[in-house]
């Protein structure tokens, strides 16, 4: 079972942690469709670089937006303890 | 003549219809041809429970205005977190009694939820788990060692109930519903609660597996439950919406027929058709799914306006108690009797005690009526009389 499950309801992503015990408990995580497609990306291990190439080609932005964007995400994934999966 | 629904209820009921997910979500949409007053719907949907279950409705409605539409979804949002939180703290509790061999199943809550198009929208409130009742005290000792206390007040005869630290409810039940007055349905409950242990299964809901009952058994707790609380004071339309939604599952033949067993058996089959009948008209259950006879228009429409007057679990109005198994002064004095026995259940088993739980009994109900309710104990019996009515042509635990 993946760790994370994301599901839809009431207009936003919502991230589970399916491996906790329920006590204590870790809120879920709301991300919007573009945070989602973000998530994905980091959670199975892409690259700061690859995720925001991604993002520039899924959301047509500029360059330095995306990865700014990127950079920001990553920040708060890692501020409320999510890690990235290791690629083999 | 007045009307039985007001425009805004038609509404209301239009949307759930609508959000429930059944075959005719394109019938005429109302709300977006004549706007309705939507303060009124959203304190009506508010008052039911359901307001979080129109979600996708309000999204795509054009006629409510920007705010109100804003408010309501940052309700259905909060439904969502809480839908949440209920869930993973239902797999710490099964879990955490499993692991002391104690068999559960998980009522109402998020195994009813997981009925629904998006399970994360049906409001729940606590936890309810049952457990059988010789695991009573192996369970309570479980739960409290985990720091969840056992509440020092006791309300109800067929559950123990727990608070967490964050204020969330849970009860361990050893029965279905309160006990009714009829032994004979009370005996049968208990009887078949060996059974629903031996069908019960393992479902994921929203990616947990947990314990639930089987369809059969699930819809006649549900059922049970119902009556329970229109019995008491009355419930209000998210419980319809339950019923409604659980006929879409994938029932087999023998969980109909077993269903149908234990609806004649427990003697309710006139309130279940009564049910039926109004989610057939009202809520777009189809009518080919349900084995039961759905109950006349007439029925229908008087039993939904009961419902809507009552809101969530009969909290509108201080003068709604008790509904009555019939109207004659027989049927007033057995629900006195019964009611006695709910408030005294250990030392109502004395037969002697009787005139004086009696004596108790109704002095304690007119103290509560003139402090507590501050309504007079003629409005009480008055309205009890009205909704019994509608009661009598259920034929209530006859079999």
């Amino acid at each position: 079972m993946k760790r994370y499950q994301i599901r839809f309801a009431a207009g936003y992503y919502w991230v589970l942690d399916m491996e906790q015990e329920g006590v204590p408990y870790r809120k879920p995580l709301a991300l919007n469709a573009c945070g989602c497609f973000l998530f994905e990306r980091y959670i199975s291990g892409e690259s700061e670089e690859a995720m925001a190439q991604a993002l520039q080609e899924e959301y047509e932005v500029g360059q330095s937006e995306a990865q700014e964007d990127v950079r920001s995400f990553c920040r708060e994934m890692k501020a409320v303890g999510i890690r990235q999966e290791v690629r083999p | 003549m007045k009307e039985l629904l007001s425009y805004e209820e038609i509404c209301l009921l239009g949307m759930l219809k609508e959000a429930l997910g059944g075959k005719e979500t394109t019938a005429v949409r109302q709300w977006e041809e004549r706007t309705p007053d939507w303060g009124r719907i959203s304190e009506i949907s508010g008052k039911h429970a359901v307001t979080s279950l129109l979600y996708d409705v309000l999204d795509a409605s054009k006629t409510i205005c920007a705010q109100e539409k804003e408010r309501m979804m940052s309700g259905c949002r909060q439904t969502v977190l809480q839908s949440y939180r209920l869930l993973f703290l239902t797999k710490y509790i099964t879990r955490l009694l499993e692991k002391r061999k104690i068999p559960v199943v998980v009522l109402k809550g998020v195994s009813t939820a997981a009925f629904y198009p998006v399970p994360e929208l049906r409001k729940t409130g606590d936890i309810d788990i049952l457990i059988p009742e010789k695991d009573v005290g192996s369970a309570c000792r479980a739960i409290q060692e985990a720091g969840i206390w056992m509440d020092k007040e006791q309300r109800a005869n067929h559950h123990i109930a727990f608070t967490t630290t964050e204020g969330i409810s849970i009860e361990l039940h050893t029965m279905f519903a309160e006990p009714f007055d009829s032994e004979t349905v009370n005996r049968y409950m208990k009887e078949r609660i060996g059974e629903c242990f031996r069908r019960c299964m393992r479902e994921k809901i929203m990616g947990i597996e947990l314990p639930v009952l089987d369809r059969s058994y699930h819809a006649w707790q549900m059922i049970l439950h119902m009556l329970q609380h229109f019995l008491r004071s009355g419930f209000g339309v998210k419980l319809l919406c339950d019923w409604t939604v659980i006929w879409r599952q994938p029932w087999t033949g023998e969980e109909k027929e077993k269903l149908q067993e234990l609806v004649v058996q427990s003697g309710i089959r006139g309130f279940v058709e009564t049910v039926t009948g109004v989610c057939v008209k009202y809520l777009g259950l189809e009518q080919e799914l349900v084995p039961f006879v759905p109950a006349q228009e007439e029925i229908a429409d008087e039993f939904l306006r009961e419902i809507l007057d009552a809101e969530e679990f009969g909290k509108s109005d201080t003068d709604r108690m008790v509904a009555l198994r019939g109207t004659g002064a027989v049927d007033f004095v057995r629900e006195f009797h019964h009611q006695m026995r709910l408030t005294y259940p250990k030392a109502g088993e004395m037969v002697l005690l009787w005139p004086i739980l009696w004596v108790m009994m109704l002095v304690g109900f007119l103290h509560r009526n003139r402090t507590v309710r501050g309504v007079s104990t003629w409005r009480i019996i008055k309205k009890a009389a009205g909704r019994s009515r509608l009661v009598a042509q259920m034929h209530l635990f006859e079999r």
